[in-house]
């Protein structure tokens, strides 16, 4: 999410070089309304919705 | 949703970067940092899941949220050791060597769009079609945050390209800077400082 999107192969490869395996890192979901709805709640007041909604990838 | 991730893939860390500075193509830049509040946003997330319960705790993960430039490699490298190092025990040389080939991964996979994005324009050209160059946030990737606006304009037949995929080779950008470059406006096609009259946003003063 954010900044990860322009910057995922740095991070991936990194992990890779160290012998991860590629099934050991998960990149986080696109959003979507019904994630939104599920995690939007846990509030921060923020006026950046793409920033804001990044609460809601967490969701338990 | 990545605590549900964590159920079904017993993820160890979330790991998500405060970003303080990006990499640029663009020459002659004071600098080139990233947005504050995308920048700042994994430490929000830090106070918005510890505020009452601890989440990450709660869930067995280790929530790694360190701030890294990505215009200063070696500090970078410094910091990525910092943070990496005991936690995956690794060495020091280790952490340079994977730090080298990340970057390295990078610069391949903007070679490779830049490679797309040129044969994309040189048919277009061809054709005397249109192609909309679509200018958005790097989140803007993300299908939930676009609204659907690449898929509109492919789907009326305009092939869409990103800043990312149009190719930076000076010597292939030459001609649309002629005029510039001919009476010594810029020095290279992707030098740019006259934006912003002021360096600083206005919206922050």
């Amino acid at each position: 999410m954010l900044n990860i999107y322009s910057t995922a192969p740095l991070w991936r490869t990194y992990f890779e070089a160290l012998g991860m395996k590629p099934a050991q890192i998960v990149f986080s979901d696109y959003t979507s309304e019904e994630m939104w709805a599920e995690g939007g709640r846990y509030g921060s007041i923020d006026p950046c919705y793409p920033s804001k909604v990044t609460q809601a990838t967490f969701t338990i | 949703m990545i605590f549900k991730k964590s159920a079904a893939n017993q993820l160890d860390y979330i790991f998500f970067p405060c970003l303080t500075h990006m990499p640029t193509f663009v020459n002659g830049v004071e600098d080139s940092t990233s947005c504050p509040i995308v920048s700042g946003a994994p430490k929000v997330i830090r106070a918005t899941f510890t505020k009452e319960t601890d989440f990450f705790a709660k869930n067995n993960i280790e929530y790694v949220d360190a701030a890294f430039t990505l215009t200063e490699r070696n500090y970078f490298a410094k910091t990525m050791f910092e943070t990496w190092g005991e936690r995956l025990g690794i060495t020091e040389d280790e952490n340079d060597h994977a730090c080298r080939q990340g970057f390295d991964a990078l610069r391949a996979f903007d070679a490779e769009m830049e490679r797309r994005g040129m044969e994309i324009l040189e048919q277009l050209e061809w054709e005397n079609k249109v192609g909309v160059l679509l200018l958005g946030r790097l989140y803007h990737l993300d299908p939930g945050l676009n609204h659907s606006v690449l898929d509109e304009y492919q789907a009326l037949g305009y092939p869409v390209l990103s800043i990312r995929s149009i190719p930076k080779d000076p010597r292939w950008l030459a001609r649309f800077f002629k005029d510039d470059l001919d009476r010594g406006f810029v020095d290279t096609p992707l030098t740019v400082s006259d934006v912003w009259p002021e360096n600083y946003s206005t919206n922050s003063v």
